[in-house]
């Protein structure tokens, strides 16, 4: 089994690691330079982890267990008004990020209100694109419990939901729900917020950790890291891409930053050195994030192997 | 009457209520009015659903005239010129906009730092008009800031509104259904409590 990790430290010898983790048969997923400091972001086999720690401890660098590593969060504020950004949703989509969390923040149309609150059906579509939703929503009980469910009802990804008041149990079809996360109009620095922050993570790490469990009961044909490591070999256009995540990993596949009608084909054809292509264990389709790809990796029991 | 010497948010969510407080104290120091308003009183239902939201604003600054950030004179009685000598610089942007429009940019023209100059066949009664030409309203400036914040603060699906507004008091009611007449009364109610004692 694989495990997420966050490498932070110099970028003196930080080559070694990559090195350490692709020898181990891990994937480095991202790297990111900040003038001397760099934070790597990868997959590490579990029986090894002991080998990066003893590397890590000799560079004088800092390792974590980043357990949203790899996965896609989309953060939901009910609109992009003042009433709901910056400080409130932004500080809730860059938190997951620096667990690891490659995150997306949107505005509904019209998810405003009680009875006027609504999703549309190309909204519900983008948001079961990703791993998991956060719901950034409001002060009162009576909205959270008995009105603002009609966004979240009808999807098809776990739904985590912020609000004020601290709830016995989560609201209906909600995963899970934190409190002292509503509408706040100020940067989430306090005590009590950072907190709040905290068990978000907390909550959101063990909703994804479930969803990893079910997965890994009928295994994916091939880990979404592999496919990452294959598209970034065999299509050089990627590295082209000016995007910070040109690859988003996914639990179940990727979001790939290419144009789909352009790229659709060569992203089908990358084979594996088992001599397998993609388009027999995945099904590629177009994301509703600008004209990119998805690829969703098909399960054991569908493909009968694993690779 | 003190800087919101009155605050108070009510709601039969008394979680809700704190939370609120907080939201409108952020949104008052953002838009800096927390020196403007001298009560405030604002109640929150959301199950009926209702939003209301009474103040009083204190009297603030009158609005500055030319008058007051310039002296004018006409000059020697052979030119042809009003001057203005510059007191307060702080609007002459806005003063020149003014002019330039009033006057035409030609005859307009600031030989020095401190000094404008209008070239006019009338200077007497350009003399006189331009003495109280408003350059700059402190208040109206409030009055747009004070709307800002209300829609900040006002739930966003609230979208049906009643408000009565006058230059020292502020009544809004919101709600995403139709506004109902004991509501408006309610909010009468809480503004005649306001005004209590002043």
């Amino acid at each position: 089994m694989l495990e997420p990790i966050m490498y932070e430290g110099g970028v003196f010898k930080h080559n070694l690691v990559i090195e350490l983790i692709e020898d181990l048969g891990g994937y480095v997923l991202q790297t990111n330079y900040m003038q001397t400091e760099v934070m790597i972001q990868m997959l590490c086999p579990h029986e090894d982890i002991s080998m990066l720690e003893d590397l890590a401890k000799e560079l004088r660098a800092k390792i974590t267990r980043a357990p949203l590593t790899g996965t896609d969060i989309v953060v939901i504020a009910p609109s992009l008004a003042y009433h709901h950004l910056p400080h409130h949703s932004c500080d809730l989509a860059e938190y997951m990020r620096r667990f690891g969390a490659n995150t997306t923040l949107i505005g509904l149309a019209r998810g405003v209100g009680r009875r006027i609150a609504q999703i549309s059906a190309k909204e519900r579509a983008l948001v079961n694109e990703h791993d998991l939703a956060i719901f950034a929503l409001g002060n009162f009980e009576d909205c959270l419990m008995n009105e603002k469910y009609v966004l979240y009802k009808d999807l098809d990804v776990p739904c985590i939901i912020t609000g004020t008041p601290e709830l016995p149990e989560p609201p209906m079809y909600a995963t899970g729900y934190v409190g002292h996360l509503g509408r706040i109009a100020h940067r989430l620095k306090h005590e009590g917020e950072l907190d709040a922050l905290d068990r978000l993570v907390e909550t959101v790490g063990k909703t994804l950790d479930e969803q990893r469990i079910e997965i890994s009961k009928d295994p994916l044909t091939t880990q979404p890291a592999r496919i990452m490591k294959e598209i970034k070999e065999q299509i050089p256009e990627i590295n082209k891409s000016l995007s910070p995540a040109p690859i988003t990993l996914q639990l179940m596949g990727a979001r790939v930053k290419l144009s789909y009608p352009q790229y659709k084909e060569a992203i089908e054809n990358i084979t594996f050195e088992e001599g397998v292509t993609l388009r027999e264990i995945a099904v590629v389709l177009p994301s509703r994030v600008r004209d990119y790809i998805l690829i969703r990796i098909l399960p054991k029991s569908v493909t009968g192997f694993v690779i | 009457m003190l800087p919101l010497e009155v605050f108070r948010v009510e709601s039969p969510d008394k979680t809700g209520a704190e939370a609120y407080e907080s939201v409108i104290r952020d949104v008052l120091a953002d838009l800096e009015l927390t020196t403007v308003l001298g009560r405030l009183w604002i109640h929150i239902d959301p199950a009926e659903p209702v939003f209301i939201f009474c103040t009083l604003i204190r009297t603030g600054l009158p609005p500055i005239c030319v008058k007051d950030m310039a002296d004018i004179s006409t000059g020697a009685p052979s030119t042809k010129q009003v001057e203005l000598k510059l007191t307060n610089e702080e609007h002459v942007p806005t003063l020149l906009n003014i002019l330039w429009i009033e006057y035409g940019r030609e005859n307009v023209s600031q030989p020095e730092k401190k000094v404008i100059t209008i070239d006019t066949e009338d200077k007497d009664e350009v003399r006189r008009t331009l003495a109280d030409v408003v350059i700059a309203d402190p208040r109206k400036e409030i009055e747009s800031r004070l709307a800002d914040a209300l829609l900040r603060i006002t739930p966003e699906g609230f979208r049906v509104r009643h408000h009565v507004s006058t230059g020292s008091e502020m009544l809004f009611v919101a709600s995403e259904d139709p506004i109902k007449s004991e509501w408006v009364k309610k909010a009468e109610d809480m503004m005649d409590q306001l005004k209590e004692d002043l």
